[in-house]
């Protein structure tokens, strides 16, 4: 009961959270320089054309106006209508979220297994040659920009090897099936790699300290007295604790990833999410870029959910009241 | 290296084209090459010419995705280039702007320059199989036009009336001479939209603008927003045989150094002006690959004074800094000598380019001269400082305004460079007017007469997007201007050009700086690729693949 109740409490304050960012939101974006207008005239935009299309956007209204008519709008669920694609703005969200989810889906799968194995080997085996370069590389790796670290990666293995296509998420336009797949995942493979590897390094560190940390600790020695096997001390008693800040970490850090696929999706011409972001700052596309920024609050605010959800999984002492 | 245009049968086809001209017929495809040679620069390999064939995909890049697909509403290039091969407008352009018969098969224009009468193809129908008439004109440039296209608030504004009685018969009456209106008609503002789906509904939101029908030879088949648009051939083109090619595929690429290793690679066919001067030096040794650049817009990259500034109000002081710039290093470091430097505010392209303007040449000395003069005496290394602005996206536009600071320098003007993204910086100067100098390019094209009072005229002082920034005002010229907007006659208008151009050159609202460059690459297996006298207008209806 406790525990619905507080649930309950969290979601109401995800709503007002959200409520309050789509405000900021809009007025952060209505007083950035720059109009709409300038993108999608034209430079032979006539004066009276500009007049025409900033009265067609509603932009020749006041900005109070416009936030009244925006969020009368939301309530009813209507994101309303994208400046530059002439399209409902779900419509144009929808259409990208696939691909996103697609990286996105396939980059955490690298990034937690390889980053929480790679973290737990480098704890456990400090003292080898191979886990303390790897400790090394994963340094190294958390500080590598994406854009230059996908670029690299297009010439090396896009441009110099060819092994990889550098461009987009299909090939074969016409094909289906399991050609199909095949072709997207052969796509995917850089973009995922790019951003998995970054993450990765994030996990594999984290990991590795929270890991350093409990094994240091008595029940762990117990545990190794008792006889159990290294496996069964390492990953069953030691990893479950020491994933506890990594949780928190992961569930901050998905927010941050949204930054991450603006840039890499740019760099690998992939149709998600990020680059949509990226082009309606770019036009000054206000309805998709509230949008936008409320599909990234919900994410955000749903991941500190899902991440309370799995602290109680993986620590059964935490209890909320 | 042998261009196309060495080829014996090049020739050959030149003679043919020339005897086609003077029987006034023109071939379209024919024309095409003929610009690939003297237009642009075409440095593909000779490739031996047979007739046309039927078949092929044509994988086009362009730098982002078509917003969406309606001519009419959307102003930008990348919504063009689609809708130009699914759409058709009344009349085309060839490479050199030469007026193509197109859904308007022939047409008359009254001596007073007022009436413009237009005959219509016949058997044209749209893509959903209903017929096309003038009734379709009719709703393109009466219901929508006034409403949603920026072309007819700039050509279309003296409209009267539109005479549609007859279904294969358009007749345009305007109150003041129309003299640019042919300049106009072809413009992808003004393809002809269905009346049957947009009549009655609001042309922004019409679910039409993702899913278009149009009367072009390519139809919509699907789109993927932001990975790829694919056209296919229409079957029922009105265009006996044509179009060749079997589908044309868009696909978004933001990076232009990846687009011109697609291009090399061929993974896609064809580049739209998104290939930088330095890749087109290495496509150069790839014979498979051809690049071009042509445009009527006729731009100048221009160095823009804030003339409500001291000391920039000074005319010596903007002769001095005219004087102090090194254009001829601004073609070579930027461009690879692949354009020529500006000398007046209307490029070399046009036809209207006033070629007795002299040569813009550095002179330091006379440069420091006149400032001393002005009364604007060093202190220390420098007399006075100015920011510039510039769109930090556009690569250009940033490595010329880095020449203009190293150049200024000389003189002892201290540039400060302010580079930020485009809207911001448009926001800067044509709303607040908040700059000293800007690094800007006006398109001038293809007739400068209904542009030039929007960025040199005084109506143009009004903080409105692409306006008079500068603030520049001279009555006579804008009385040219006007005089030149209705003047039907040609050359008479040319003249008028000539002297606004002389009188720019003397007042220098702007500075001319150089000719800015939009290089386009296609695959040498196909041809007659680029059939259009700037990227604004391009359509594949008659590009073929051999081999």
């Amino acid at each position: 009961m406790a525990l619905i109740l507080y649930f309950a409490r969290r979601l109401v304050w995800a709503v007002v959270i959200a409520i309050i960012a789509v405000m900021i939101t809009f007025f952060l974006i209505h007083l950035a320089p720059g109009s709409p207008v300038s993108f999608l005239a034209g430079d032979r935009a006539t004066p009276q054309y500009q007049a025409l299309l900033r009265h067609q956007l509603g932009l020749d209204q006041p900005l109070p106006v416009q936030l009244y008519r925006y969020l009368t709008r939301l309530a009813h669920g209507d994101l309303g209508y994208s400046f530059t694609y002439q399209a409902p703005v779900s419509t144009v969200i929808l259409s990208r979220l696939p691909a996103t989810l697609l990286l996105m889906g396939t980059s955490l799968v690298l990034a937690t297994g390889g980053g929480i194995w790679i973290g737990v080997r480098t704890a456990v085996g400090r003292r080898a040659a191979v886990w303390n370069a790897a400790t090394v590389a994963s340094l190294i790796g958390y500080s590598l920009p994406p854009f230059w670290f996908g670029q690299v990666l297009i010439l090396v293995f896009g441009v110099t090897l060819g092994w990889f296509p550098i461009l987009g998420m299909s090939s074969q336009l016409s094909a289906t099936g399991w050609t199909h797949v095949v072709d997207i995942a052969w796509h995917l493979v850089l973009p995922a790699v790019t951003l998995g590897l970054i993450e990765m390094a994030l996990i594999s560190r984290l990991t590795r300290s929270a890991m350093i940390e409990v094994l240091d600790q008595d029940y762990i020695i117990t545990a190794r007295g008792k006889g159990l096997s290294w496996h069964r001390v390492t990953y069953r008693h030691a990893l479950r604790n020491a994933l506890l800040p990594v949780v928190t970490v992961f569930g901050l850090e998905l927010g941050w990833l949204v930054a991450g696929f603006v840039v890499v999706e740019t760099v690998f011409s992939w149709p998600g999410l990020g680059r949509l972001t990226f082009d309606a700052i770019t036009a000054r596309d206000y309805p998709v870029i509230t949008g936008l920024f409320i599909l990234v609050t919900f994410t955000v605010v749903a991941a500190n959910l899902l991440s309370d959800v799995v602290y109680m999984i993986v620590d059964p002492r935490i209890r909320y009241g | 290296m042998p261009g196309e245009c060495d080829r014996p049968s090049w020739r050959l086809t030149r003679r043919q084209f020339l005897r086609k001209l003077g029987y006034g017929g023109v071939a379209l495809s024919l024309a095409g090459s003929l610009a690939a040679c003297e237009n642009g620069q075409t440095l593909g390999n000779p490739v031996a010419v047979t007739s046309p064939k039927r078949g092929g995909t044509f994988v086009v890049a362009m730098d982002a995705d078509a917003p969406n697909l309606n001519p009419m509403t959307s102003q930008v290039l990348e919504t063009f280039y689609p809708s130009n091969q699914i759409f058709d407008t009344l009349v085309k352009y060839d490479a050199k702007f030469n007026l193509v018969p197109w859904l308007a098969r022939s047409w008359s224009v009254s001596s007073d320059g007022k009436t413009f009468s237009f005959v219509l193809a016949n058997g044209v129908k749209w893509h959903d199989g209903q017929p096309f008439s003038s009734a379709d004109v009719a709703y393109t440039f009466q219901e929508a036009g006034p409403k949603y296209s920026n072309t007819y608030t700039l050509v279309m504004r003296h409209l009267e009336s539109l005479d549609v009685s007859d279904p294969g018969k358009v007749v345009f009456r305007f109150s003041e001479p129309a003299g640019a209106l042919l300049a106009y008609l072809g413009d992808p503002n003004f393809n002809i939209l269905p009346k049957h789906i947009y009549s009655g509904t609001d042309p922004r939101t019409n679910p039409a603008n993702s899913r278009p029908v149009g009367t072009g030879p390519f139809m919509f088949k699907e789109w993927v927003r932001g990975d790829h648009l694919t056209l296919s051939r229409n079957p029922d083109y009105w265009q006996k045989n044509l179009p060749y090619l079997d589908q044309v595929v868009f696909r978004p690429i933001p990076n232009p150094a990846a687009s011109a290793s697609a291009l090399q690679q061929g993974d896609v066919d064809f580049v739209l002006t998104q290939i930088q001067p330095v890749d087109a030096q290495r496509l150069k040794s790839d014979h498979q690959v051809a690049t071009l650049s042509p445009s009527v817009l006729a731009r100048t990259l221009d160095l823009w004074p804030n003339l409500r500034k001291v000391p920039l109000n000074q005319l010596k002081v903007r002769q001095a800094i005219s004087l102090a710039i090194d254009r001829p290093r601004m073609v070579r470091d930027i461009a690879f000598n692949q354009t020529t430097t500006a000398r007046g505010p209307i490029g070399s392209k046009s036809p209207y380019f006033d070629t007795s303007l002299p040569e813009l040449k550095r002179d330091v000395i006379k440069a420091n001269q006149m400032l001393d003069g002005a009364g604007l005496p060093r202190r220390g290394n420098s007399r006075f400082s100015l920011n510039l602005r510039v769109v930090s996206s556009l690569d250009q536009f940033v490595k010329t305004a880095e020449i203009v600071k190293e150049n200024l320098a000389d003189v002892g003007i201290d540039v400060n460079i302010i580079a930020a993204e485009t809207t911001t910086t448009l926001d800067a100067i044509f709303k607040r007017w908040d700059f000293d100098l800007a690094v800007y390019s006006i398109p001038l094209g293809p007739e400068p007469s209904l542009q030039l009072p929007a960025w040199l005229g005084t109506v143009g002082i009004n903080h409105a997007y692409f306006s008079n920034a500068e603030g520049y005002s001279n009555s006579t010229v804008d009385q040219l201007i006007a005089e030149a907007q209705r003047t039907v006659d040609r050359s008479a208008r040319t003249a008028l050009y000539k002297r606004i151009q002389v009188q720019i050159m003397r007042d220098l609202p702007l500075i001319p700086l150089w000719e800015p460059i939009f290089i386009s690459g296609y695959r040498t297996e196909f041809h007659s690729a680029f059939v259009a006298p700037d990227d604004r207008y391009i359509n594949w209806a008659t590009t073929w693949k051999s081999g």
